[in-house]
Protein backbone atom coordinates (compact mmCIF):
# COMPACT_ATOMS: atom_id res chain seq x y z
CA UNK A 1 0.00 0.00 0.00
CA UNK A 2 1.20 3.36 -1.12
CA UNK A 3 1.23 6.16 1.53
CA UNK A 4 -1.35 7.73 -0.60
CA UNK A 5 -3.18 4.68 -0.39
CA UNK A 6 -3.04 4.34 3.73
CA UNK A 7 -3.80 8.17 4.18
CA UNK A 8 -7.01 7.33 2.36
CA UNK A 9 -8.25 4.55 4.11
CA UNK A 10 -7.22 6.24 7.15
CA UNK A 11 -9.46 9.08 6.62
CA UNK A 12 -12.10 6.82 5.61
CA UNK A 13 -12.16 5.07 8.55
CA UNK A 14 -12.48 8.58 10.42
CA UNK A 15 -14.94 10.04 8.77
CA UNK A 16 -17.11 6.70 9.15
CA UNK A 17 -16.35 7.20 13.21
CA UNK A 18 -17.78 10.82 12.68
CA UNK A 19 -20.92 9.43 10.50
CA UNK A 20 -21.55 7.28 13.15
CA UNK A 21 -21.64 10.03 16.04
CA UNK A 22 -23.40 12.50 13.86
CA UNK A 23 -26.16 9.72 14.05
CA UNK A 24 -26.08 9.54 17.72
CA UNK A 25 -26.42 13.68 18.44
CA UNK A 26 -29.36 15.28 18.20
CA UNK A 27 -28.81 18.57 16.49
CA UNK A 28 -29.36 21.61 18.22
CA UNK A 29 -31.84 24.55 17.98
CA UNK A 30 -31.08 27.85 18.99
CA UNK A 31 -33.16 28.93 21.51
CA UNK A 32 -33.31 32.47 23.78
CA UNK A 33 -33.27 32.30 27.36
CA UNK A 34 -35.32 33.71 29.77
CA UNK A 35 -34.80 35.11 33.21
CA UNK A 36 -35.25 32.19 35.63
CA UNK A 37 -38.14 33.02 38.25
CA UNK A 38 -36.45 32.50 41.20
CA UNK A 39 -35.22 34.60 44.32
CA UNK A 40 -33.93 37.57 43.00
CA UNK A 41 -32.19 38.15 46.65
CA UNK A 42 -28.70 38.14 45.09
CA UNK A 43 -29.20 39.80 41.78
CA UNK A 44 -27.85 43.16 40.99
CA UNK A 45 -28.38 45.56 38.29
CA UNK A 46 -24.86 47.38 37.26
CA UNK A 47 -25.86 50.51 35.38
CA UNK A 48 -23.12 50.95 32.78
CA UNK A 49 -23.06 54.95 31.53
CA UNK A 50 -20.92 53.68 28.58
CA UNK A 51 -18.84 56.98 28.76
CA UNK A 52 -16.91 55.93 25.48
CA UNK A 53 -20.64 55.50 23.93
CA UNK A 54 -22.92 57.75 26.10
CA UNK A 55 -25.37 57.21 23.03
CA UNK A 56 -25.35 53.08 24.19
CA UNK A 57 -26.04 52.97 27.79
CA UNK A 58 -26.92 49.71 29.49
CA UNK A 59 -27.82 47.95 32.47
CA UNK A 60 -26.30 44.86 32.91
CA UNK A 61 -27.85 42.11 35.53
CA UNK A 62 -25.80 39.45 37.42
CA UNK A 63 -26.52 36.61 39.45
CA UNK A 64 -24.27 37.48 41.91
CA UNK A 65 -24.26 33.76 43.89
CA UNK A 66 -22.96 32.26 40.71
CA UNK A 67 -21.20 35.25 39.00
CA UNK A 68 -23.74 34.57 35.71
CA UNK A 69 -24.83 37.57 33.64
CA UNK A 70 -28.30 37.11 32.88
CA UNK A 71 -29.16 39.61 30.21
CA UNK A 72 -29.44 43.18 29.68
CA UNK A 73 -31.40 46.26 28.90
CA UNK A 74 -30.07 49.02 26.30
CA UNK A 75 -31.22 52.16 27.86
CA UNK A 76 -29.92 54.45 25.10
CA UNK A 77 -28.15 58.15 25.50
CA UNK A 78 -26.68 58.27 28.83
CA UNK A 79 -29.55 56.43 30.37
CA UNK A 80 -28.24 53.03 32.86
CA UNK A 81 -30.82 53.66 35.51
CA UNK A 82 -32.83 50.56 36.94
CA UNK A 83 -35.80 50.27 39.07
CA UNK A 84 -37.47 47.31 40.57
CA UNK A 85 -41.14 47.93 41.77
CA UNK A 86 -42.13 45.80 44.82
CA UNK A 87 -45.72 45.96 43.53
CA UNK A 88 -47.72 44.18 45.76
CA UNK A 89 -51.02 45.39 44.35
CA UNK A 90 -50.13 44.00 40.63
CA UNK A 91 -49.82 40.74 41.52
CA UNK A 92 -46.51 40.94 42.59
CA UNK A 93 -45.09 41.82 38.98
CA UNK A 94 -41.29 41.24 38.41
CA UNK A 95 -40.80 44.10 36.09
CA UNK A 96 -37.64 46.39 35.42
CA UNK A 97 -38.14 49.70 34.77
CA UNK A 98 -35.53 51.96 33.42
CA UNK A 99 -35.18 55.44 32.09
CA UNK A 100 -34.03 55.85 28.51
CA UNK A 101 -33.29 58.79 25.98
CA UNK A 102 -33.18 58.48 22.34
CA UNK A 103 -32.42 61.37 19.83
CA UNK A 104 -34.04 60.88 16.32
CA UNK A 105 -30.63 60.35 14.75
CA UNK A 106 -27.96 58.97 16.93
CA UNK A 107 -26.74 62.25 18.18
CA UNK A 108 -29.31 64.82 16.16
CA UNK A 109 -33.13 65.32 15.60
CA UNK A 110 -35.60 64.98 18.38
CA UNK A 111 -35.23 64.10 21.69
CA UNK A 112 -37.81 61.31 23.01
CA UNK A 113 -37.36 60.44 26.83
CA UNK A 114 -39.22 57.32 27.75
CA UNK A 115 -39.75 55.19 30.95
CA UNK A 116 -39.38 51.04 30.07
CA UNK A 117 -41.60 49.06 31.85
CA UNK A 118 -39.36 45.61 30.83
CA UNK A 119 -41.12 42.15 31.66
CA UNK A 120 -38.55 40.64 34.24
CA UNK A 121 -39.01 37.01 32.53
CA UNK A 122 -38.84 37.49 29.28
CA UNK A 123 -36.89 41.24 29.50
CA UNK A 124 -38.47 42.35 26.43
CA UNK A 125 -40.22 45.83 27.06
CA UNK A 126 -43.82 46.00 27.74
CA UNK A 127 -44.46 49.57 27.35
CA UNK A 128 -42.42 52.47 26.23
CA UNK A 129 -44.30 55.41 28.46
CA UNK A 130 -43.55 58.60 26.76
CA UNK A 131 -42.56 61.75 29.28
CA UNK A 132 -40.89 64.72 29.44
CA UNK A 133 -37.80 65.02 27.14
CA UNK A 134 -36.00 66.87 30.32
CA UNK A 135 -34.77 64.36 32.52
CA UNK A 136 -31.45 65.03 34.38
CA UNK A 137 -27.80 63.14 33.07
CA UNK A 138 -24.73 63.69 34.80
CA UNK A 139 -22.04 61.72 36.40
CA UNK A 140 -23.94 61.00 39.12
CA UNK A 141 -27.38 58.96 38.15
CA UNK A 142 -28.49 57.74 41.14
CA UNK A 143 -31.81 59.44 42.97
CA UNK A 144 -32.19 61.27 39.44
CA UNK A 145 -35.45 58.77 39.52
CA UNK A 146 -37.02 57.16 42.58
CA UNK A 147 -40.45 54.67 42.97
CA UNK A 148 -43.43 55.16 45.30
CA UNK A 149 -43.33 52.19 47.82
CA UNK A 150 -45.97 50.49 45.99
CA UNK A 151 -44.08 50.04 43.08
CA UNK A 152 -47.05 52.40 41.22
CA UNK A 153 -45.53 55.79 40.36
CA UNK A 154 -42.01 56.78 39.27
CA UNK A 155 -40.39 60.03 39.85
CA UNK A 156 -38.09 61.76 37.44
CA UNK A 157 -35.46 64.80 37.94
CA UNK A 158 -35.65 67.02 34.83
CA UNK A 159 -32.86 69.87 34.59
CA UNK A 160 -32.91 72.00 31.40
CA UNK A 161 -31.05 73.61 33.38
CA UNK A 162 -34.46 74.83 34.64
CA UNK A 163 -35.63 71.90 37.39
CA UNK A 164 -39.01 70.16 37.44
CA UNK A 165 -40.13 66.81 38.39
CA UNK A 166 -42.14 64.54 36.48
CA UNK A 167 -44.71 61.97 37.41
CA UNK A 168 -45.14 58.33 35.43
CA UNK A 169 -48.29 56.18 36.47
CA UNK A 170 -46.26 52.94 36.16
CA UNK A 171 -49.71 50.77 37.01
CA UNK A 172 -51.98 52.82 34.13
CA UNK A 173 -48.93 52.97 31.84
CA UNK A 174 -48.60 56.78 31.27
CA UNK A 175 -47.43 60.09 31.81
CA UNK A 176 -49.00 61.67 34.46
CA UNK A 177 -47.79 65.07 35.48
CA UNK A 178 -44.54 67.57 35.52
CA UNK A 179 -44.14 70.47 38.33
CA UNK A 180 -41.54 72.96 38.73
CA UNK A 181 -39.27 72.17 41.31
CA UNK A 182 -36.95 74.94 41.75
CA UNK A 183 -33.96 74.43 43.59
CA UNK A 184 -34.73 70.95 44.18
CA UNK A 185 -33.96 68.15 42.27
CA UNK A 186 -32.86 64.29 43.57
CA UNK A 187 -35.47 62.20 44.76
CA UNK A 188 -36.17 60.05 47.91
CA UNK A 189 -39.38 57.57 47.79
CA UNK A 190 -41.44 58.46 51.17
CA UNK A 191 -44.32 56.28 50.78
CA UNK A 192 -47.00 55.13 48.54
CA UNK A 193 -47.75 58.89 47.29
CA UNK A 194 -44.57 60.78 48.34
CA UNK A 195 -41.59 61.48 46.93
CA UNK A 196 -38.96 63.65 49.03
CA UNK A 197 -36.57 66.52 46.96
CA UNK A 198 -33.28 67.34 47.89
CA UNK A 199 -32.87 71.65 47.36
CA UNK A 200 -29.57 73.33 47.28
CA UNK A 201 -30.56 75.67 50.62
CA UNK A 202 -29.83 72.34 52.89
CA UNK A 203 -33.38 71.47 52.63
CA UNK A 204 -35.63 69.13 51.48
CA UNK A 205 -39.32 69.31 49.26
CA UNK A 206 -41.80 66.90 50.22
CA UNK A 207 -43.65 66.38 46.96
CA UNK A 208 -47.31 64.85 47.40
CA UNK A 209 -49.00 63.21 44.62
CA UNK A 210 -52.83 62.02 44.51
CA UNK A 211 -53.86 58.41 43.13
CA UNK A 212 -53.69 59.62 39.46
CA UNK A 213 -50.32 60.60 40.04
CA UNK A 214 -51.10 64.64 40.17
CA UNK A 215 -48.70 66.44 42.17
CA UNK A 216 -51.07 67.73 45.27
CA UNK A 217 -48.87 69.55 47.05
CA UNK A 218 -45.08 70.86 47.99
CA UNK A 219 -43.90 71.24 51.96
CA UNK A 220 -39.99 72.43 52.04
CA UNK A 221 -38.60 71.36 55.48
CA UNK A 222 -36.45 73.50 57.27
CA UNK A 223 -32.83 73.31 56.21
CA UNK A 224 -31.03 71.09 58.15
CA UNK A 225 -27.30 70.57 56.37
CA UNK A 226 -24.66 73.78 55.48
CA UNK A 227 -24.89 73.35 51.75
CA UNK A 228 -22.08 75.96 51.45
CA UNK A 229 -19.48 74.23 54.77
CA UNK A 230 -20.32 70.25 54.74
CA UNK A 231 -22.69 70.29 51.86
CA UNK A 232 -24.74 66.09 52.49
CA UNK A 233 -23.60 63.82 49.18
CA UNK A 234 -26.71 63.21 46.97
CA UNK A 235 -26.66 59.48 46.98
CA UNK A 236 -28.26 58.56 50.61
CA UNK A 237 -29.45 55.00 51.68
CA UNK A 238 -33.27 54.52 53.45
CA UNK A 239 -34.54 52.33 56.74
CA UNK A 240 -38.05 52.56 56.85
CA UNK A 241 -38.90 55.99 56.94
CA UNK A 242 -35.65 57.23 57.20
CA UNK A 243 -32.89 58.51 54.86
CA UNK A 244 -29.42 58.55 56.02
CA UNK A 245 -27.16 61.25 54.08
CA UNK A 246 -23.26 61.57 54.94
CA UNK A 247 -21.72 65.32 54.48
CA UNK A 248 -18.16 65.75 52.97
CA UNK A 249 -16.71 65.73 56.63
CA UNK A 250 -18.48 62.64 57.68
CA UNK A 251 -21.47 63.56 59.50
CA UNK A 252 -24.69 61.21 59.17
CA UNK A 253 -28.16 63.14 58.85
CA UNK A 254 -30.55 60.63 60.06
CA UNK A 255 -33.74 62.76 58.27
CA UNK A 256 -37.34 61.55 59.15
CA UNK A 257 -39.76 61.63 56.07
CA UNK A 258 -42.87 60.16 57.78
CA UNK A 259 -44.94 63.32 57.67
CA UNK A 260 -45.44 65.68 55.23
CA UNK A 261 -42.74 67.88 56.27
CA UNK A 262 -38.84 66.24 56.34
CA UNK A 263 -37.92 66.62 59.68
CA UNK A 264 -34.15 65.83 60.91
CA UNK A 265 -34.17 63.59 63.27
CA UNK A 266 -30.50 63.19 64.29
CA UNK A 267 -27.26 64.05 63.37
CA UNK A 268 -23.81 62.08 64.47
CA UNK A 269 -20.44 61.21 63.49
CA UNK A 270 -18.96 58.66 61.37
CA UNK A 271 -15.21 59.58 62.01
CA UNK A 272 -13.68 60.04 65.53
CA UNK A 273 -11.91 63.73 65.67
CA UNK A 274 -8.48 61.69 64.82
CA UNK A 275 -9.96 59.60 62.01
CA UNK A 276 -10.97 63.28 60.79
CA UNK A 277 -7.95 64.75 61.15
CA UNK A 278 -6.11 61.78 59.44
CA UNK A 279 -8.49 62.82 56.53
CA UNK A 280 -11.06 59.58 56.26
CA UNK A 281 -14.35 60.41 54.81
CA UNK A 282 -16.52 58.45 52.57
CA UNK A 283 -15.68 57.73 48.59
CA UNK A 284 -16.91 56.77 45.67
CA UNK A 285 -20.49 57.35 43.90
CA UNK A 286 -22.84 54.73 45.80
CA UNK A 287 -20.85 55.54 49.44
CA UNK A 288 -23.82 54.11 51.24
CA UNK A 289 -25.86 50.65 52.15
CA UNK A 290 -27.85 49.63 54.72
CA UNK A 291 -28.95 46.12 55.78
CA UNK A 292 -32.31 46.76 57.63
CA UNK A 293 -32.88 43.67 59.70
CA UNK A 294 -29.16 44.03 61.01
CA UNK A 295 -29.00 47.59 61.67
CA UNK A 296 -26.02 47.91 59.86
CA UNK A 297 -25.18 50.91 57.99
CA UNK A 298 -22.32 49.89 55.21
CA UNK A 299 -19.65 53.17 54.30
CA UNK A 300 -16.81 53.02 51.26
CA UNK A 301 -13.90 54.65 53.05
CA UNK A 302 -11.04 56.62 52.04
CA UNK A 303 -8.20 59.07 52.82
CA UNK A 304 -7.53 62.07 51.33
CA UNK A 305 -8.73 65.71 50.67
CA UNK A 306 -12.50 66.93 50.29
CA UNK A 307 -11.18 66.88 46.43
CA UNK A 308 -11.49 62.98 46.74
CA UNK A 309 -14.58 62.75 47.87
CA UNK A 310 -16.15 60.51 44.90
CA UNK A 311 -12.69 58.81 44.23
CA UNK A 312 -12.74 55.29 44.40
CA UNK A 313 -12.01 53.10 48.16
CA UNK A 314 -10.14 50.28 49.20
CA UNK A 315 -12.40 50.01 52.89
CA UNK A 316 -15.87 49.75 53.65
CA UNK A 317 -16.75 50.46 57.47
CA UNK A 318 -19.82 48.66 58.73
CA UNK A 319 -21.19 50.76 61.39
CA UNK A 320 -23.85 49.47 64.12
CA UNK A 321 -27.20 52.01 63.83
CA UNK A 322 -28.17 52.25 67.16
CA UNK A 323 -24.78 52.66 68.93
CA UNK A 324 -23.59 54.51 65.96
CA UNK A 325 -20.08 52.49 66.80
CA UNK A 326 -17.84 50.56 63.86
CA UNK A 327 -18.32 47.17 64.00
CA UNK A 328 -16.75 45.29 61.30
CA UNK A 329 -14.08 46.72 58.75
CA UNK A 330 -14.04 44.43 55.03
CA UNK A 331 -10.54 45.24 53.26
CA UNK A 332 -11.76 45.23 49.41
CA UNK A 333 -10.03 43.72 47.38
CA UNK A 334 -10.06 46.22 44.13
CA UNK A 335 -10.65 49.53 44.60
CA UNK A 336 -14.35 50.53 44.37
CA UNK A 337 -16.75 52.94 43.35
CA UNK A 338 -20.18 52.07 44.29
CA UNK A 339 -21.63 49.58 46.92
CA UNK A 340 -24.77 47.68 47.40
CA UNK A 341 -26.05 45.38 50.24
CA UNK A 342 -28.70 42.78 49.74
CA UNK A 343 -31.82 43.09 51.70
CA UNK A 344 -31.88 39.19 52.96
CA UNK A 345 -31.19 37.11 55.47
CA UNK A 346 -27.64 36.44 54.35
CA UNK A 347 -26.47 39.58 52.81
CA UNK A 348 -23.93 39.78 50.41
CA UNK A 349 -21.60 43.38 50.07
CA UNK A 350 -21.58 43.77 45.72
CA UNK A 351 -19.14 46.70 44.65
CA UNK A 352 -18.50 48.28 41.55
CA UNK A 353 -14.76 48.44 41.43
CA UNK A 354 -11.68 48.37 39.05
CA UNK A 355 -9.89 45.62 38.93
CA UNK A 356 -5.48 45.53 37.73
CA UNK A 357 -6.28 42.32 35.37
CA UNK A 358 -2.54 41.55 35.56
CA UNK A 359 -0.57 40.14 38.26
CA UNK A 360 1.38 42.84 39.89
CA UNK A 361 4.89 40.91 39.27
CA UNK A 362 4.20 40.64 35.55
CA UNK A 363 4.11 44.68 35.76
CA UNK A 364 7.26 45.22 37.77
CA UNK A 365 8.85 43.17 34.68
CA UNK A 366 6.88 45.16 31.82
CA UNK A 367 8.23 48.11 33.79
CA UNK A 368 11.68 46.51 33.96
CA UNK A 369 12.00 45.63 30.40
CA UNK A 370 11.22 49.65 30.38
CA UNK A 371 7.28 50.02 29.68
CA UNK A 372 5.43 53.20 31.03
CA UNK A 373 3.66 51.62 34.30
CA UNK A 374 1.14 54.37 34.19
CA UNK A 375 0.21 53.93 30.44
CA UNK A 376 -0.47 50.56 30.94
CA UNK A 377 -3.85 49.77 30.02
CA UNK A 378 -4.28 47.26 32.69
CA UNK A 379 -7.25 48.61 35.04
CA UNK A 380 -10.69 47.46 34.17
CA UNK A 381 -14.48 47.34 35.96
CA UNK A 382 -14.95 44.55 37.99
CA UNK A 383 -18.21 43.46 40.10
CA UNK A 384 -16.89 42.20 43.89
CA UNK A 385 -19.26 40.15 45.84
CA UNK A 386 -18.71 39.77 49.48
CA UNK A 387 -19.99 38.21 52.47
CA UNK A 388 -21.74 41.03 54.26
CA UNK A 389 -22.03 39.51 57.84
CA UNK A 390 -18.47 38.05 57.67
CA UNK A 391 -16.52 40.23 55.05
CA UNK A 392 -15.19 37.30 53.10
CA UNK A 393 -14.48 37.83 49.73
CA UNK A 394 -16.82 35.63 47.77
CA UNK A 395 -15.69 35.84 43.74
CA UNK A 396 -14.73 38.71 41.48
CA UNK A 397 -16.95 39.25 37.94
CA UNK A 398 -14.38 40.18 35.66
CA UNK A 399 -15.43 43.20 32.85
CA UNK A 400 -18.74 43.60 34.27
CA UNK A 401 -19.60 46.83 32.12
CA UNK A 402 -17.69 49.34 30.18
CA UNK A 403 -18.05 51.63 33.22
CA UNK A 404 -20.13 50.88 36.47
CA UNK A 405 -21.83 54.20 38.08
CA UNK A 406 -24.25 52.26 39.90
CA UNK A 407 -25.36 49.12 41.29
CA UNK A 408 -28.94 48.26 41.93
CA UNK A 409 -30.94 45.71 44.26
CA UNK A 410 -34.31 44.08 42.53
CA UNK B 1 8.65 39.10 45.12
CA UNK B 2 6.82 40.15 48.24
CA UNK B 3 7.58 43.57 48.83
CA UNK B 4 8.09 44.20 45.36
CA UNK B 5 4.29 42.86 44.50
CA UNK B 6 2.93 44.72 47.30
CA UNK B 7 4.62 48.23 45.93
CA UNK B 8 2.83 47.23 42.58
CA UNK B 9 -0.24 46.67 44.20
CA UNK B 10 -0.28 50.16 45.56
CA UNK B 11 0.68 51.40 42.96
CA UNK B 12 -1.48 49.92 40.44
CA UNK B 13 -4.38 50.53 43.39
CA UNK B 14 -3.30 54.43 43.20
CA UNK B 15 -3.68 54.32 39.03
CA UNK B 16 -6.65 52.31 39.17
CA UNK B 17 -8.17 55.30 41.76
CA UNK B 18 -6.22 58.06 38.71
CA UNK B 19 -7.64 55.92 36.39
CA UNK B 20 -11.78 55.93 37.38
CA UNK B 21 -10.95 59.99 37.64
CA UNK B 22 -9.41 60.59 34.72
CA UNK B 23 -10.15 57.75 32.69
CA UNK B 24 -13.08 56.63 33.19
CA UNK B 25 -15.22 58.70 34.87
CA UNK B 26 -14.12 61.68 33.71
CA UNK B 27 -15.81 61.30 30.43
CA UNK B 28 -19.55 60.93 32.20
CA UNK B 29 -19.84 64.21 33.41
CA UNK B 30 -19.51 67.94 32.73
CA UNK B 31 -19.25 70.74 34.54
CA UNK B 32 -19.86 74.73 34.91
CA UNK B 33 -22.40 77.44 36.50
CA UNK B 34 -24.79 80.31 34.85
CA UNK B 35 -22.59 82.07 32.34
CA UNK B 36 -24.81 85.07 33.67
CA UNK B 37 -23.02 84.99 37.25
CA UNK B 38 -19.75 85.35 35.81
CA UNK B 39 -20.19 88.82 35.45
CA UNK B 40 -20.94 89.55 39.16
CA UNK B 41 -17.84 87.13 40.30
CA UNK B 42 -14.41 89.61 41.48
CA UNK B 43 -12.77 89.16 37.66
CA UNK B 44 -10.45 91.47 35.83
CA UNK B 45 -11.41 90.93 32.40
CA UNK B 46 -8.24 89.42 30.67
CA UNK B 47 -7.83 92.21 27.92
CA UNK B 48 -6.17 89.95 25.15
CA UNK B 49 -6.81 86.58 24.61
CA UNK B 50 -4.17 84.56 26.65
CA UNK B 51 -1.91 81.99 25.26
CA UNK B 52 -1.51 78.58 26.09
CA UNK B 53 1.24 78.28 28.17
CA UNK B 54 1.28 74.48 29.27
CA UNK B 55 0.44 71.24 27.94
CA UNK B 56 -3.41 71.48 26.71
CA UNK B 57 -3.40 67.46 26.10
CA UNK B 58 -2.25 67.03 30.04
CA UNK B 59 -4.64 66.71 32.65
CA UNK B 60 -2.71 68.49 34.75
CA UNK B 61 -2.26 71.83 32.96
CA UNK B 62 -3.03 74.49 35.67
CA UNK B 63 -6.31 75.10 33.63
CA UNK B 64 -7.80 71.83 34.54
CA UNK B 65 -7.88 72.38 38.43
CA UNK B 66 -11.81 71.62 38.41
CA UNK B 67 -11.97 70.09 34.71
CA UNK B 68 -14.67 66.82 34.50
CA UNK B 69 -14.71 65.59 31.29
CA UNK B 70 -12.69 65.06 27.55
CA UNK B 71 -10.02 67.44 26.79
CA UNK B 72 -11.33 69.80 24.27
CA UNK B 73 -7.53 69.89 23.40
CA UNK B 74 -6.81 66.74 22.26
CA UNK B 75 -10.75 65.96 20.18
CA UNK B 76 -10.17 68.76 17.90
CA UNK B 77 -10.55 71.99 20.07
CA UNK B 78 -8.35 73.95 22.54
CA UNK B 79 -8.85 74.57 25.94
CA UNK B 80 -10.60 77.57 24.85
CA UNK B 81 -12.73 76.29 21.40
CA UNK B 82 -15.17 73.31 20.58
CA UNK B 83 -14.19 70.90 17.62
CA UNK B 84 -15.54 71.62 14.43
CA UNK B 85 -19.02 70.75 13.74
CA UNK B 86 -20.01 70.93 17.65
CA UNK B 87 -21.76 73.96 19.72
CA UNK B 88 -20.79 75.57 23.06
CA UNK B 89 -22.50 75.08 25.73
CA UNK B 90 -25.08 77.47 27.03
CA UNK B 91 -24.32 78.04 30.72
CA UNK B 92 -21.18 76.69 32.48
CA UNK B 93 -19.61 76.73 35.65
CA UNK B 94 -16.66 78.08 36.25
CA UNK B 95 -13.81 77.38 38.92
CA UNK B 96 -10.71 79.09 40.16
CA UNK B 97 -7.22 78.12 39.04
CA UNK B 98 -3.85 79.38 39.96
CA UNK B 99 -1.25 79.76 37.14
CA UNK B 100 2.12 78.75 38.32
CA UNK B 101 3.77 80.87 35.68
CA UNK B 102 2.33 84.13 37.17
CA UNK B 103 0.81 82.82 40.62
CA UNK B 104 -2.33 84.41 40.08
CA UNK B 105 -5.99 83.21 40.24
CA UNK B 106 -7.62 83.20 37.11
CA UNK B 107 -11.41 82.63 36.57
CA UNK B 108 -11.90 79.51 34.35
CA UNK B 109 -15.80 78.76 33.04
CA UNK B 110 -15.60 75.24 31.95
CA UNK B 111 -17.74 75.21 29.22
CA UNK B 112 -18.90 71.62 27.33
CA UNK B 113 -19.44 71.38 23.91
CA UNK B 114 -22.01 69.76 22.28
CA UNK B 115 -23.43 67.75 19.38
CA UNK B 116 -21.38 64.74 18.96
CA UNK B 117 -20.85 61.70 21.10
CA UNK B 118 -18.16 61.53 23.84
CA UNK B 119 -14.86 62.21 22.01
CA UNK B 120 -13.15 60.00 24.61
CA UNK B 121 -9.72 61.06 23.95
CA UNK B 122 -7.68 62.65 27.08
CA UNK B 123 -10.03 61.64 30.19
CA UNK B 124 -9.69 64.15 32.66
CA UNK B 125 -11.38 64.93 35.80
CA UNK B 126 -9.99 67.15 39.15
CA UNK B 127 -12.35 68.14 41.76
CA UNK B 128 -10.82 70.76 42.87
CA UNK B 129 -13.70 72.41 44.62
CA UNK B 130 -16.31 70.34 42.77
CA UNK B 131 -20.04 70.19 45.19
CA UNK B 132 -22.88 67.79 44.77
CA UNK B 133 -25.35 68.10 42.16
CA UNK B 134 -27.48 70.74 44.11
CA UNK B 135 -24.91 72.74 44.64
CA UNK B 136 -25.02 73.73 40.74
CA UNK B 137 -23.17 76.76 40.42
CA UNK B 138 -20.22 74.32 41.48
CA UNK B 139 -20.82 71.22 40.49
CA UNK B 140 -19.00 69.42 37.80
CA UNK B 141 -20.48 66.27 37.67
CA UNK B 142 -23.57 67.52 35.69
CA UNK B 143 -24.11 66.97 32.29
CA UNK B 144 -24.09 71.04 30.71
CA UNK B 145 -24.77 69.81 27.75
CA UNK B 146 -28.47 70.29 28.76
CA UNK B 147 -28.42 74.04 28.07
CA UNK B 148 -27.22 73.91 24.56
CA UNK B 149 -28.65 73.68 20.93
CA UNK B 150 -27.19 69.84 20.96
CA UNK B 151 -29.41 69.13 24.02
CA UNK B 152 -27.13 66.67 26.39
CA UNK B 153 -24.79 65.14 23.69
CA UNK B 154 -21.89 66.04 25.10
CA UNK B 155 -18.12 65.59 23.17
CA UNK B 156 -16.08 67.25 25.48
CA UNK B 157 -14.29 70.43 27.84
CA UNK B 158 -13.04 73.72 27.81
CA UNK B 159 -11.21 75.55 30.18
CA UNK B 160 -11.44 78.97 29.16
CA UNK B 161 -9.84 82.04 30.99
CA UNK B 162 -12.86 84.59 32.16
CA UNK B 163 -10.54 86.74 34.10
CA UNK B 164 -7.86 87.12 37.09
CA UNK B 165 -9.27 86.61 40.04
CA UNK B 166 -9.49 89.76 42.45
CA UNK B 167 -10.50 87.68 45.38
CA UNK B 168 -12.72 90.71 46.37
Amino acid sequence: MTGKGMITVLAGVLLAGSAAQAADLAPETPYVESLPDTSRDHWVAVGDLNPLGNADTRVMLYDADTGKMLGMMSTGYWGSLSFFPKDSKNGGTKNIVTLETYFERGTRGQRRDYAVIYDGITLLPIHEIGIAPRRMTGFTQTQMGGLSDDGQFLAVTNFTPAQSVSIVNLAGASFADEVPTAGCGQIYPAGNRRFALLCGDGAMRMLTIDDAGAVRGQTDSEPFFDPFTDPVLVQAARKGNDWFFVSMDGYIHDVDVSGDTVKLKEKWSLLSDDEREDGWRTGGIQALAIHEADNKLYALMRQGGRETYEEPCDVVWVFDLATHKRVATIDLVNTTLAINVSPDAKPILTGASFKTVLPYWSLALVSILGAKFEELDVVKPALDVYDATSGAHLRTVDHAANFATSLTQP
Amino acid sequence: MGRLDQWFETRTREIARGTSRRGFLASASALMMGAAAVPLLPVARVSAAMPTDGDATSCDYWRYCAIDGFLCGCCGGSPSSCPPGTVVSAVTWVGTCRNPNDNKDYIISYNDCCGRSSCGRCACQRDEGDMPLYRSDAANDINWCAGSTADIVYNCSTAVIMGVSTGE
